[in-house]
């Protein structure tokens, strides 16, 4: 099933948009361009697929999109503020089309779902909430509980959302909650409770898992948890290998900590009908650690187990292309989505690859600041 | 519009500043660069070609071509024994990708090229010098499967 999200009226997309979210959906554009609102985008669409009519998570960390006028288009002059904005999942792929359209208005400062329209081929079915009150989108019957039930189970589980920035390292740990956050300081003790826990089989997994990541992208050979003593409540230390003894996470460079909780996360939440999102993915890494990421991501993707990456890295970017030649990725498993930043707000566009990876349909300017950096440097 | 350009005058025209380099590089239009199997391989050898190579290939203007279609394609060329010339690889490459423009200096490649018997309609046109041939990298994109880009499509077309 192909998913798409549609949207008006929100920060920078003052105009309709469209984006296909697929296994590997990448993010790429100058800064500003809208790329980490569509990212939130992605976090509301689970509530509206829930049709959860409160508690909206506009401002859910890592993504704070402020107050509805901070979140609603500012289109300038007579137009103004947008009186309402709307966040649409549409699925195609069954019988009939299918969407679920959300609509919010300002309600005490704050944006509030108003209208809920669920679409299933021809027919529309519509609830509205009253202020001060939530609806319920009654007990569906027939060919929209069926609509529901498919857009439901693309946004099974609430998305998986990581912070741009990821939690420093530290030399010793102190056994705290596992809790997951966005920005990964629950990794430490997740590790370490793998690690404790009598079977080994889950730990042993995971280390397999990290170091065939971490030698291929040159990060580091192995990782192990020391025990500063006997009991669980101890604290104990990340030890990392490479080419010698472990050495303390703290000690090695700082892509290490900065990409670990990517991998543990990722690794870790293997059950499907996920959908991760990530902001910038290879910050403090190496090209050959950013591209080997790109690996990483499309031997994780499936159907039901979506990433959506919002990256500046051409060697990630490059690398999921190569796996498209390689033939370990389809051409539709990957969403390239440029954002391209206008005198009247932000534009997305769609790129699609054909079978060797290359980009079938770029816009006019596109990377045209690379090429024109190009000439430059070669001085043609 | 979808170049070919021959390894022979890849010095020339892709390795320092030429018309062809700034049609490439530049914002009009949506050019397109043709290379595959061992022409790429050819052209990548120059090492100010090959930043090239990929510079245009992240930007969506280098265009492949199927490996196995190239090499039915070549194979093909070769045992109808019509061709002049021994660059096999870069009729085969017109043929499969679409691509009926080619920059080069050879005449026996260009006879070839421009033979409608071995290249089917449109017949192939030749880049040889700018001043003369500058045209054709203006041409309307309707080779190799490039789909014209909108507005200014339609207004040319009037």
């Amino acid at each position: 099933m192909a998913v798409r999200l549609q949207f008006e009226g929100i920060r920078c997309f003052s105009e309709p948009q469209e984006a296909a979210i697929r296994p590997i959906t990448l993010l790429v554009g100058e800064n500003s361009s809208g790329k980490s609102t569509f990212l939130a985008l992605c976090q509301i669409a689970h509530a509206v697929a829930r049709v959860q009519w409160g508690d909206l998570p506009f401002n859910e960390p890592p993504f704070l999109l402020g107050a509805y006028d901070q979140i609603a288009s500012y289109r300038g002059g007579r137009a103004g503020r947008a009186k309402s904005f709307s966040l649409t999942i549409a699925v195609d792929g069954g019988p009939e089309p299918r969407s679920l359209r959300g609509e919010f208005v300002p309600w005490k400062g704050q944006p509030r779902l108003d209208v809920m329209r669920l679409t299933a081929g021809d027919h529309v079915f519509v609830a509205r909430s009253d202020p001060g009150y939530f609806a319920y989108l009654p007990s569906v019957a027939g060919e929209f509980r069926a609509a529901l039930a498919a857009i439901q189970s693309q946004f099974a589980t609430r998305p998986y959302a990581f912070a741009p920035i990821r939690t420093s390292p530290q030399r010793t740990y102190d056994p705290v909650s596992s809790e997951p956050r966005p920005e990964g300081s629950h990794i430490p003790m997740l590790l370490a409770t793998l690690a404790r826990s009598a079977s080994s089989q889950g730990w042993r997994a995971m280390q397999s898992a990290l170091q065939d990541f971490g030698s291929k992208s040159g990060l580091f050979d192995g990782i192990e948890i020391v025990n500063k003593g006997r009991k669980e409540s101890d604290p104990f230390q990340i030890g990392i290998r490479s080419g010698g003894p472990a050495v303390n996470l703290i000690d090695v460079g700082y892509g290490v900590s900065q990409s670990l909780p990517l991998l543990v996360d990722t690794i870790r939440q293997a059950a499907g009908h996920e959908l991760f999102l990530l902001q910038q993915p290879e910050v403090h890494l190496h090209p050959r650690a950013q591209a080997e990421l790109g690996s990483f991501f499309a031997s994780q993707a499936r159907k039901d187990r979506k990433f959506v990456i919002e990256t500046h890295s051409d060697h990630l970017v490059d690398r999921v292309r190569m796996e498209v030649r390689r033939k370990k990725l389809k051409p539709e498993d990957v969403s390239l989505l440029y954002f391209e930043r206008g005198k009247h707000g932000a534009t997305i566009h769609n790129l699609e690859l054909d079978r060797n990876g290359g980009i079938v349909n770029p816009p006019e300017g596109y990377r045209q600041f690379f090429l024109n950096e190009e000439r430059d440097l070669l001085g043609i | 519009m979808c170049l070919i350009v021959d390894a022979n005058v890849a010095g020339r025209f892709l390795a320092q500043r030429s018309a062809i380099v700034d049609w490439l590089l530049g914002d009009r239009g949506s050019p397109r660069l043709v290379a595959a199997g061992k022409l790429r391989e050819e052209l990548a050898v120059l090492t100010e070609v090959r930043r090239l190579l990929v510079a245009l290939e992240r930007a969506g203007r280098l265009r492949s071509a199927e490996p196995h279609s190239l090499q039915t394609e070549e194979a093909r060329l070769r045992k109808a024994k019509r061709c002049v010339s021994n660059d096999h690889h870069i009729l085969a490459l017109a043929l499969v990708s679409g691509a009926r423009t080619l920059a080069t200096d050879d005449d026996a490649l260009a006879g070839d090229f421009k033979n409608v018997q071995l290249i089917p309609a449109p017949r192939g046109k030749i880049y040889r010098d700018p001043e003369v041939h500058g045209r054709l990298l203006g041409h309307t994109p309707m080779s190799c499967g490039i789909r014209p880009s909108g507005t200014g499509w339609r207004r040319r077309r009037r």
